[in-house]
């Protein structure tokens, strides 16, 4: 091959590559005065006063799956393994694909009190479109004790694998910005670790709005939960109802 | 056994049914602390029957997102509400996400541009010389989060037109050309740079000795990169191309002859491109 025209080559292959220098892996954007999540279909207002931080909690919380600017901003998703995951979607008539995707929207850890607190959008098969949301998260409770993976992946599967005993303390209709949504608030206990974590979750279908892949769209819900130490379970109540208070489901 | 223990007794068998299955449950007085004894009896009432409990979800309550930010409220009639009553009306929807789209926001725009620079090469009596262009565009987004999108150009150009004489013969360059492009490899390096390359067809007026003239249509080649100002909306960069330039002779023997030749292009872009 002629050199200049190796060298053409070369920079059109080059600008092609650089053209990716965007970033490719997003779970959503923090914009002038909310959290967007990349699909649109719902938005978290940040806490009165704290649009220049982007904090959707108070202090004390610190968001786990974002890169962080100078001012302490979040900016991009972090690419780390942990906070992503493979869905297995299945198209009518093109077959299955595994798509990889957020594992968690939003990963918060409290410190110095231990607690974690997530937003988590899921994909879900079609015939859970129509599942009432007590059965959904009465399959993702219930998944927790099975040592497998069954029913609705509460929690992204961020608990240690292992079998679990889970006790329901509670659990309800829920309303999310007007939506349907159903709550549950139980424990579980690791049989080797011996403690109890307390988690309420909330989870709510956010209108009409599906899950994309490209042109495939999928029924979709979305998770809000908080998980404790049981003693301290209640003095974290008020951030998360203040978080998922802030929700904005998209309008259509 | 009083009545109250009686309806405490068949509250959390019902719950442990429901609910915990094979699992063990225990809806203690913890939980009701947790959540308000309400949503234990709303949650109750669905437990004999998923449906049940769907259905006393389908009738959300208006009332209960009374304008104005208020605390989150606990649940009560057995429903736990999370809604602190800002519409979705009352702040602006800002989807543009700046880490991962590309400038200016949206998927298609119309605009405008102005071109000037050189000709290069000489097509006698055509001179290498100023050559100047103004034309509207539109791009076309095939994603906000991709880099690639398409350009369409229409623009009208000009240029000093070249003639010269000998005993029995003269010779006249075109002057104005209609062109219209398609730039399919247009790329956005990162926010500030694009680089587009594509083709189009030219119409150039080539004038007659006799008043009249006619169009002549050719094939060209254009390329440019642009620094991308004011949040996508100014374009400033450089152009180059290749066009042609036409001549028709006039002798004792020919009348009309028509000639050509290409030319480069090289020279300085701005373009504004519309909300």
């Amino acid at each position: 091959m002629r050199a200049p025209l190796r060298l053409v080559l070369g920079i059109v292959l080059a600008g092609v590559a650089a053209a990716g220098c965007k970033s490719a892996r997003q779970v959503g954007h923090f914009g002038a005065e909310a959290f967007y999540h990349q699909r649109d279909h719902y938005r978290i207002r940040y806490l009165p006063g704290a649009d220049a931080r982007a904090a959707l909690l108070p202090p004390g919380w610190s968001l786990q799956n974002y890169a962080h600017g100078p001012e302490g901003r979040p900016t991009v998703a972090s690419e780390r393994s942990r906070y992503w995951t493979s869905y297995a979607v299945e198209h009518p008539r093109r077959g299955t694909r595994e798509v990889r995707a957020e594992r968690v929207d939003l990963r918060f850890v409290h410190r110095p009190e231990p607690a974690m607190m997530w937003v988590r959008t899921v994909p879900t098969s079609e015939e859970w479109a129509d599942v009432p949301l007590e059965g959904l998260v009465r399959g993702g409770v219930l998944g927790l004790a099975a040592d497998r993976e069954a029913g609705l992946d509460l929690l992204g599967r961020n608990l240690p694998v292992g079998r679990t005993e889970v006790r329901v303390l509670g659990h309800g209709p829920a309303r999310v910005d007007g939506h349907p949504a159903h709550y549950a608030v139980f424990e579980t206990v690791r049989a080797e670790a011996g403690e109890a974590d307390r988690m309420t979750v909330v989870v709510v279908r956010p209108g009409e709005h599906r899950w994309r892949y490209g042109r495939w769209t999928f029924p979709m819900l979305v998770v809000f939960g908080y998980v404790s130490a049981p003693a301290r379970h209640a003095s974290f109540r008020d951030d998360f109802a203040g978080l998922v208070s802030r929700v904005d489901v998209a309008p259509r | 056994m009083t009545w109250g223990r009686w309806v405490s007794a068949v509250f959390a068998a019902t719950v442990v049914l429901a609910l915990a299955g094979g699992v063990s449950a225990q809806a203690d007085g913890e939980a009701d602390s947790e959540v308000g004894s309400g949503s234990a009896s709303g949650s109750a009432s669905g437990a004999g029957g998923v449906d049940s409990g769907a259905g006393a979800l389908a009738s959300p309550r208006r009332s209960e997102q009374a304008a104005g930010p208020r605390e989150p409220t606990r649940p009560r009639s057995g429903v736990w509400v999370f809604d602190d009553g800002v519409e979705v009306d009352d702040v602006p929807w800002d989807d543009f996400d700046e880490h991962a789209m590309y400038r200016p926001r949206g998927r298609s725009h119309f605009g405008v541009q102005l071109r000037a620079g050189g000709l290069l090469g000489d097509v006698p009596p055509a001179p290498a010389g100023p050559w100047a262009e103004v034309g509207i565009f539109y791009d076309l987004r095939y994603s906000p989060r991709r880099p690639w999108h398409l350009r369409f150009v229409a623009a009208f150009s000009m240029q000093p037109p070249g003639r010269d004489s000998s005993p029995g013969a003269i010779r006249e360059s075109n002057t104005w050309v209609v062109r219209t492009r398609v730039l399919p490899l247009s790329i956005d390096f990162g926010s500030w740079v694009t680089g587009r390359l594509g083709g189009g067809v030219m119409f150039a007026w080539l004038p007659d000795f006799a008043g009249g003239g006619d169009f002549q249509v050719r094939p060209e080649i254009a390329g440019e990169v642009t620094a991308n100002l004011l949040d996508g909306h100014l374009e400033l960069g450089l152009y180059t191309g290749m066009t042609y330039s036409f001549v028709r002779s006039m002798g004792t023997m020919t009348f009309g002859n028509v000639d050509d030749g290409v030319q480069g292009q090289l020279g300085v872009t701005v373009g504004w491109v519309l909300p």
